[in-house]
């Protein structure tokens, strides 16, 4: 009872402000998670921009998935560095920087007729990833100066309604602009993807300017001084200088709890959203392009709601109920996660999830658990623990060090997750739901550890981190094995039904099996063959249409036939024809009612 | 290690602008008040959002805008100082708006895409509390001392 009121008492001391100040930092707040939302408006763009890419330039699906890769990349190891930079120069500078570098190369690739090689590209997007970086530690530093420890857990959850709005924001604003519009004397077309560079740094710069104006990097520097209290380091300022920052993060044990139980969380959070399409398609037997059924469309509404809703509440009861201890809340989130998903596991494995009434339901469901659980963790490990560890003045680093084993796990995990995906039978997604059961379980185990190491007690979070190094190395031997075991039993069923599928003239299902069982067995000799027919089909239907003067056409079959050889295509070249026959003829139908104008 | 600098004049500028909006917000009004300002308020944004939704709105949304964002700002101002006078943070008035704000931002899109009965009954899940809690600051009596809520 005493140790209720106890807490009462805290939570209700570091809620007490002076008279103004709530309203100032809710500004300052809006104003640092507006921009931050507009950074996401410069980084999902090119989700969006990636069909009209592939047309113009004759690039491969796999070729738009290797830039979005290497983006991540440099935005993890950007995350490391800028995070490091962003303590000495403050938050402030870190964002207007990251904002700045983010228009300037978005803008860089909207005006961009100059280039159409891959590797300029490639080369852009992972500038404007490296430079994005800048974005999160600058904001989980500012806030970090604004909060009481107790207040931090629900700034956190705010943080994962920013991200969301902004994806929602590009989200809204990409069909539009790729729809064509007219504003003023200015008017688009249709299909310009290039516009998707253009417009949203316009919102980037415009909210930059009004944070210029508005935010401050700390209480004091906005006019109510000694407001809040820094458990860390609350002498005056908020900068330090790089090597005490270095030196304080790396060398301190909690920011490694930290950033892998936040790697896991970004193996189990990237794989749920960027898998989920598929697995609609796969398992649940949906047509995500031309026919989405309401329970899907219900199910991606719900799924960011629920999101923000989970960040919220643990980042309040992280506040409320442990004194701004997150890693409690954390743990009993990840091992919740674990469950949640190795109930799906089951379910998977029993085959109670397919394209049924309950099934779908289920399937449904479970998506819904999953993003609860895992943006709950995102948030309070990765926006909150940060600002606990490093106070305002190292913030920054110890948030871009957990930050960047996010994008790190993600990578791991959507790599495992994929290899095994591909050797696993159609409608089969148990591997899916396996490996995120694993990774939310080993996150579990971090938090434990740390618990354990909090609590005094030494030898036992040890006795949990050599657990966890034996669960690494059952896992290794066990993947392997499973997928040595699921390999030629896969190849033997996607060829027969590559050929089968051939035979019948279904192309498009010949085509994916036989893609299949050649990133398995590159040199498969049935699959080669039924590639290579296609890729010929295609050249020469791109080759008829060109003879007939349908530009359209050869355009739409060059691409299939890239689309089927990448690179060592030979429809590159008749591609390009295409492409200057389509110039002349609109030129030309252009030019025709001029001349027959009187 | 580097110290700030005192703040500017414009940071002391926006601190002033802040004081008087957190102002605006401490004081309290008793149920009759609130009636008869929340009626007018509400009626004012429900017709704004009709209007939004028709495919030739009768105000054009140049017109329909600042209106809208006035009366949303007088709302929270009314909502605020109601549950002030019932000693509780003018904060609560969360507990009206997410499900608002949660239909608004789903809303359109449920009602584009689902049959009638599943967003009519979202609606109508959605909007129970916020209705309860409508109706318990109309009919509450405010505690008769003052509380820290309300300054005024």
């Amino acid at each position: 009872m005493k140790n209720t009121q106890a807490i009462k008492r805290n939570w209700d001391a570091s809620r007490t402000h002076p008279f103004g100040f709530k309203t100032r930092r809710g500004l300052n707040w809006f104003t640092v998670g507006l921009l931050y939302a507009m950074f996401y408006m410069c980084r999902y763009n090119f989700r969006f921009a990636g069909n009209g890419m592939r047309a113009e330039f004759g690039w491969s699906t796999g070729d738009i998935a290797n830039i979005a890769a290497w983006f991540s990349i440099a935005y993890g190891t950007g995350q490391l560095v800028n995070g490091l930079f962003c303590d000495r120069i403050g938050g402030r500078a870190s964002m207007l920087i990251g904002a700045i570098g983010s228009i300037l190369v978005n803008l860089l690739i909207g005006f961009s007729p100059w280039t159409s090689s891959f590797a300029a590209f490639a080369v852009m997007w992972m500038m404007n990833g490296y430079i994005q970086a800048a974005g999160t530690p600058g904001m989980v530093k500012i806030n970090a100066a604004w909060f009481n420890k107790e207040e931090r857990g629900l700034f956190s959850g705010i943080f994962g309604f920013m991200i969301q709005s902004g994806q929602a924001m590009i989200s809204m604003l990409a069909p539009w602009i790729l729809g064509g519009f007219s504003f003023l004397a200015i008017a688009v077309g249709p299909g310009q993807w290039r516009m998707l560079f253009c417009i949203p740094p316009i919102f980037l710069g415009l909210v930059a300017i009004w944070f210029y104006f508005v935010s401050a990097e700390s209480p004091d520097a906005a006019g109510v001084p000694k407001t809040i209290q820094d458990d860390v380091d609350n002498s005056a300022g908020t900068t330090v200088p790089v090597l005490e920052s270095f030196k304080f993060v790396f060398s301190n044990p909690l920011v490694w709890f930290y950033a892998v139980a936040y790697g896991c969380t970004g193996a189990v959070r990237h794989a749920a959203d960027q898998l989920s399409p598929l697995y609609f398609e796969d398992v649940l037997g949906f047509n995500m392009k031309t026919n989405l059924p309401p329970i899907a469309s219900f199910t991606l509404v719900l799924v960011p709601i629920v999101a923000v809703c989970g960040s919220v509440l643990s980042g309040w009861a992280s506040d409320r109920f442990f004194r701004g201890n997150r890693y409690p809340v954390a743990m009993v989130l990840y091992y919740g996660e674990a469950a949640v998903i190795a109930t799906a596991t089951t379910v998977m494995a029993l085959k109670l999830i397919g394209p049924t009434t309950s099934g779908i339901l289920l399937g449904c469901l479970f998506l819904v658990l999953i993003a609860i659980t895992a943006n709950s963790t995102h948030s309070i490990v990765g926006a909150a623990a940060p600002v606990d560890i490093g106070g305002k003045k190292m913030a920054g680093f110890a948030s871009g060090v957990i930050d960047s084993f996010q994008y790190y796990g993600a990578a791991i995990g959507l790599f495992l997750t994929g290899m095994l995906l591909d050797v696993s039978l159609p409608g089969n997604y148990t591997v899916w739901f396996g490996i995120m059961t694993c990774f939310a379980f080993f996150g579990g185990c971090a938090m434990l550890s740390l618990l354990l190491r909090q609590k005094q007690k030494p030898v036992a979070s040890r006795a949990v981190i050599g657990f966890m190094a034996l669960l690494v190395i059952g896992g290794i031997i066990v993947g392997t094995r499973a997928y040595r075991h699921m390999k030629p039993i896969a190849i033997e069923h996607y060829a027969a039904a590559a050929q089968a599928a051939f035979e019948e003239g279904q192309d498009k299902t010949a085509t994916g099996n036989a893609q299949r069982v050649l990133r398995l067995a590159p040199g498969h000799a049935e699959a080669g063959h039924i590639i290579n027919t296609m890729h010929e089909r295609q050249v020469a239907a791109a080759q008829n249409a060109m003879a007939a003067g349908d530009a359209e056409a050869a355009i739409e079959h060059a691409q299939n036939a890239i689309n089927l050889k990448g690179r060592e295509s030979t429809a590159r070249d008749l591609l390009a024809e295409a492409k200057a026959l389509q110039k002349a003829q609109e030129a030309a139908a252009k030019e025709e009612p001029q001349s027959t104008e009187p | 290690m580097t110290h700030h600098p005192p703040p500017i004049p414009r940071q002391l500028w926006i601190k002033e602008r802040c004081l008087a909006v957190e102002s605006q917000f401490s004081r309290r009004i008793g149920r009759t008040a609130y009636v008869t300002r929340i009626v007018p308020l509400l009626a004012i944004l429900i017709l704004g959002y009709w209007n939004g939704r028709l495919a030739t709105p009768l105000l054009p949304a140049w017109m329909a805008a600042p209106i809208m964002i006035v009366a949303f700002y007088l709302s929270l101002l009314v909502f605020s100082h109601r549950f002030h006078d019932l000693g509780k943070s003018g904060a609560n008035l969360l507990q009206i708006m997410l499900p608002v704000f949660v239909w608004l931002w789903v809303g359109g899109n449920l009602m584009a895409k689902l049959p009638p009965r599943i967003w009519i009954t979202t609606a109508v899940i959605l909007g129970i509390w916020p209705v309860v809690v409508l109706l318990r600051l109309a009919i509450l009596p405010g505690l008769p001392s003052s509380n820290s809520d309300a300054t005024q």
